[in-house]
């Protein structure tokens, strides 16, 4: 019992409306592209096995979910056991980035983390394809914001134009591992204790 | 079996037994672990959770069958065989966990290549019905959804078409359980079994999601076989949570252009939804959704949008979304004619918003809607209900017009509907609407140059001219009030902006400007007395337009004799105005009818028409000697008219200017109070005395025209003086003779002693006049010195102005307040402010004999 093998890893992807989440996560999984434009609802996800340092396996479970709050009904309980959040903003839309700290702090909120300060953040600036004239977030301003969040990884990416997709996606694999191990780490030594309370006090009842 | 209390315990059964299966899984006793698992399953039957907390479980729950799941894949066929399985798990003794533990090993066995697929499916979609309560079904069939859905991935047609059935399957049966849910448990625990629905909605939603991963862009599959079934359940189920839900999930999941080629299947299921079902939602849904494809396009041009159009082989009759749109809201009245205006103007103003983002020049389908629109309101007979309001205003004043003022004045002038449709809204709201309307237009500085234009929008302005135009149930004490001229000019922000769109007219022809101008006069003569706001702005436009006129005679001398016809005119059209303000105000503003004819005569007299500017002098003057009654109005209306009669220069003729001249004199000198009538007269002196105006070329010295009478110059201070005598108040009687005397000095500068009659002899008698009034008057102010409070008054100052109110500056802030009545408080010093001023006026003199030497004969 020396190491609970917990190999699948949890991304939650979040942002506004329109940003391109659910294309973020069709490039990274599948490799595809589809220039329909097409709401999502409520929360779903791809997976997709990744390898990492060579001979670490894991599968990912990438959550995509829905920009508008009235397609999430049910409330966001699978935050719950994630591993590493994904914060997408849109270059071309300013309010989109100026959102990416309430999406953070929503996020925190809700996911139950053990640890909010060194949880795992990326965020990235997608529509990195789209001209020059039509971009509004500078550089600049995304590095400062990533820097003021924690020195979180930011990554300018397109879904579209296939660009810095994997490179992003392989620096969430890797925080979401080392984020699933520490975690893991802490389940053990916190969860041996409670299952001997619990089992002494119950012994198995059940007869079904 | 059992379940926890409330979810913080079922939460912690989960985890304890997701370690507990994972430790027998270690140790590969899979028993062992299915028990556990049961265990676990069996949190999901408990009635005590709400929708949230369910579904909180439900992920924690699939996390852990995710390992055990993982677990029966790795060890298929080393360890056991999944048809096995399959067969094994069907022996739980509870349904719920029986049927989740077989969607686990089902979905394990799908992934090996060996499987029966299809019997599967078929199985696992056939035992879901077992489960009947909807909540738990549910998420059982949420369930199954989420652990097939890895496998839809199909690029065969055959292969799509099976997959899509089963999730179309699944998404009725979860409608169904959903629609259930409604109706189930008491009837006061309605409203929240519609809230718990509502939470619910996102599972049955996500089977759309999976249709539309499986269809891809396969626009025909779409059309032909997953909206027509889908379509139908939502129109069979009859429920209004659902239909609305639904039609809101298809017009988001699926893309836009498969809504642009079924628009009219859509459309027309929209009616045959439950009556209950806000039609306007629907259909603002699908406009969003429609504007929102060209917002998405790279290059939103409108030949780039129909060119799309024409590539998306959608057909004909799917091409012009208008016509779809207009059939549909035709197809809409006809079918439901108890559609409630509230209802029905959405869908008009939606509509009108993706009409204006697709093809935004056609005024005439603009037209076309508002029209309808108007014919509803008109067949609701009855006042349109006021929860109406703010629709109609979002409607009349909706940004896709209001954002372009060129098309905005388009609609304004262009769509007879708009109009009509304003009319029939209330008066509240129409005066609301027609401030915004003229804001727009004078912020945007819109000309108005065609009649036409001018005409309609005044008629949309009805409203607000003609509001508030009725006399008030007036007695006739408030008629007298109002003959007395003490007319209320309160702000009127409403007749206020009418006056500016007088202003906005314009037209490079003079000819059509006045018609422009005569229009608007016209219209505003509806207002009644109201009028008074408006007037002065159509007369200032009249005198720019004579002006004009004035500098187009000196550079069109072709055209001379027309021109000199219009400017007659004009002052024709300025007489005419206003007389009807005289009329329409009910002898309300006379001052202002006083003054705008004598403004009117000046600019007549330096249009070289001096018959004109004489009638308008005496339009000036019957005014006065009719209707001004006010004393310190009359002074003021005197001062005024010597003021406008002493720069003008074309009155000599048939002596006009002498009767004028003269008429002023008389009216100053039998003002009311002797103060005014002094000071009238000194200043009417004037008159006789012309200076050089130097912008019409005179010079003093080189000019010799001017109109110079010395001797009535010297009669009119001579009797200015008397009556200054004759005033009973020492101070006053003071302070008036050092006016006549600063008026001697300015005389004896601007002429000549032998033709002004003003001579050195005379000055020096009134300086003398003065002295001894003045010594009199220190003795007044002595017999108080001894008063330390006097002497010390802080420093605060008086003066009398030169209407004679008075003037006191205080020392320390050096504000000045003006009274009309002499302070009263001790500290001011009355007697000082003739003293002080003629020691000011001695010192002139003395400066002036250093300048002038004439100055040196007077004796001080």
């Amino acid at each position: 019992m020396s190491s609970r093998k917990k190999n699948i890893l949890k991304v939650i992807i979040l942002g506004d409306s329109g940003v391109g989440k659910t294309s973020l996560m069709h490039r990274y999984v599948s490799d595809k592209f589809s220039q329909q434009y097409k709401a999502t609802i409520g929360a779903d996800f791809l997976t997709k096995e990744v390898t990492m340092d060579g001979d670490k396996v894991a599968t990912m479970q990438v959550w995509d979910t829905a920009g508008q709050e009235r397609f999430q009904s049910l409330g966001v309980a699978f935050y719950r056991g994630a591993d590493c959040c994904v914060l997408v903003y849109d270059v071309t839309n300013a309010k989109s980035f100026e959102n990416i700290k309430s999406w953070r702090d929503e996020f925190l909120v809700h996911a139950n983390v053990s640890s909010p300060d060194t949880f795992p953040f990326v965020i990235l600036g997608n529509k990195l394809d789209v001209e020059e004239s039509k971009k509004v977030v500078s550089n600049r301003a995304a590095q400062d914001m990533a820097k003021s969040l924690g020195n979180v990884p930011l990554f300018l990416t397109s879904a579209k134009g296939s660009i810095n997709v994997d490179t992003a996606f392989e620096e969430i694999a890797r925080n979401a591992l080392q984020q699933s191990q520490a975690d893991a780490d802490a389940f053990e030594d916190d969860f041996n204790d409670a299952i001997n309370i619990q089992l002494d006090g119950e012994p198995s009842s059940c007869g079904c | 079996m059992s379940y926890a209390e409330n979810i913080e315990q079922a939460v912690s059964v989960c985890k304890q037994q997701t370690v507990l299966m994972q430790r027998c899984l270690a140790q590969e006793k899979l028993m062992d672990a299915l028990k556990h698992t049961s265990i676990m399953l069996t949190e999901l039957r408990s009635p005590l959770l709400t929708p949230k907390q369910y579904y909180e479980l439900y992920i924690l729950i699939y996390d852990s069958l995710s390992i055990l799941s993982t677990y029966f894949v790795d060890c298929h066929t080393k360890r056991h065989h999944l048809a096995d399985l399959y067969e094994l798990v069907q022996y739980a003794g509870n349904i719920l966990p029986r049927l989740y533990l077989m969607i686990t090993v089902g979905s394990a066995y799908l992934q090996c290549a060996d499987s029966p697929r299809e019997e599967i499916f078929k199985d696992m979609i056939e035992m879901c019905k077992g489960v009947q309560h909807p909540m738990r079904g549910l998420f059982l069939r949420y369930y199954l959804s989420q652990r097939t859905k890895e496998f839809f991935q199909a690029d065969s047609p055959e292969a799509k078409k099976t997959n899509a059935n089963f999730v179309i399957t699944n998404f009725i049966e979860m409608n169904k359980l959903w629609v259930r849910l409604q109706h189930q448990g008491p009837l006061r625990e309605r409203e929240q079994r519609t809230r718990e629905r509502k939470e619910l909605k996102i599972l049955i939603g996500v089977n759309l999601v999976r249709l539309s991963q499986i269809v891809e862009s396969d626009f025909n599959m779409y059309k032909d076989e997953i909206l027509p079934l889908v379509l139908e359940q939502v129109i069979q189920c009859r429920d209004v949570v659902s239909q609305e839900y639904l039609f809101d999930v298809i017009c988001q999941v699926f893309p836009d252009e498969f809504h642009l080629g079924t628009l009219a299947e859509l459309l027309s299921t929209s009616l045959k939804l439950n009556p209950a079902v806000p039609v306007n939602k629907i259909v603002l849904t699908l406009v969003e959704r429609l504007n929102g494809f060209i917002d998405r396009q790279e290059n939103p041009g409108i030949d780039e949008i129909s060119q799309k159009l024409a590539s998306l082989n959608i057909g004909e009759e799917n091409s012009n979304l208008f016509f779809i749109f207009w059939k549909f809201l035709n197809q809409l009245s006809e079918e439901r004619p108890d559609l409630q205006l509230q209802e029905l103007a959405p869908v008009v103003q939606g509509i009108l918003k993706l009409k204006l983002r697709w093809g935004p020049d056609n005024i005439r389908n603009v037209n076309t809607l508002l029209s309808f629109m108007t014919e509803k309101c008109k067949e609701h007979g009855k006042a349109i209900p006021d929860e109406c309001d703010y629709l109609f205003h979002d409607l009349l004043l909706a940004p896709e017009f209001t954002n372009s003022m060129k098309f905005f004045y388009n609609v304004l002038t262009q769509c007879a509907a708009y109009q009509e449709l304003l009319s029939l809204q209330n008066k509240k709201l129409q005066r609301h609407c027609v401030n915004e309307i003229l804001d727009m237009l004078v912020n945007a500085r819109w000309q108005i140059t065609s009649k036409a234009d001018l005409e309609t929008i005044l008629k949309i302005c009805e409203s607000l001219i003609e509001a508030d135009s009725e006399k008030p149930a007036s007695s006739l004490m408030l008629d007298e009030d109002d003959a007395l001229g003490n007319e209320n000019w309160t702000l009127s922000p409403d007749h206020e902006k009418l006056a500016k769109l007088t202003h906005l007219c314009f037209n490079k022809s003079v000819d059509v400007h006045i018609e422009l101008l005569l229009s608007c006069r016209n219209w505003f003569q509806r207002s009644g007395r109201n009028i008074k706001y408006h007037s002065p702005a159509i007369i200032s436009n009249f005198w720019i337009l004579i002006r004009k006129c004035q500098w187009k005679l000196k550079r069109e001398q072709a055209d001379s004799e027309k021109y000199s016809n219009t400017i007659k005119q004009l002052f024709k059209h300025i007489s005419r105005t206003i007389d009807n303000l005289y009329n329409s105000s009910g002898g309300g503003c006379l001052d202002l009818i006083y003054k705008l004819n004598l403004q009117t005569a000046s600019l007549a007299d330096q249009s070289q028409l001096g018959d004109i500017a004489y009638d308008f002098f005496s339009q000036a003057f019957t005014t006065f000697e009719e209707s001004l009654s006010d004393s310190r109005t009359q002074f003021q209306a005197i001062v005024n008219m010597a003021q406008t009669l002493q720069k003008t220069r074309n009155l000599y003729m048939e002596s006009y200017y002498e009767t004028l001249i003269t008429r002023c004199t008389l009216h100053g000198s039998k003002l009311l109070k002797k103060q005014d009538q002094c000071r009238a007269v000194y200043t009417c002196s004037h008159l006789w005395w012309a200076t050089e105006i130097s912008l019409l070329g005179e010079e003093e010295g080189i000019t010799e025209s001017f109109f110079r009478e010395g001797k009535r110059v010297l009669e009119c201070l001579q009797r200015s003086l008397r009556v200054a005598d004759s005033v009973m108040d020492n101070v006053q009687s003071c302070e008036l003779m050092i006016e006549i005397l600063d008026r001697c000095c300015y005389y004896f500068i601007h002429g000549d002693e032998t033709s002004t009659n003003v001579s050195v002899k005379y000055i020096n008698g009134l300086v003398e006049l003065i002295k001894t009034n003045i010594d009199s008057l220190k003795l007044e102010r002595n017999s108080m010195l001894d008063d330390d409070r006097t002497l010390n008054n802080g420093g605060d100052k008086a003066y009398i102005g030169i209407d004679g109110c008075y003037i006191h500056l205080g020392a320390t802030n050096s504000v000045a307040t003006t009274f009309t009545k002499p302070p009263t408080s001790k500290s001011t010093n009355l007697e000082s402010i003739p003293i002080e001023h003629f020691d000011r006026t001695l010192q002139y003199i003395q400066d002036q004999k250093e300048v002038d030497s004439r100055f040196k004969a007077i004796v001080l």
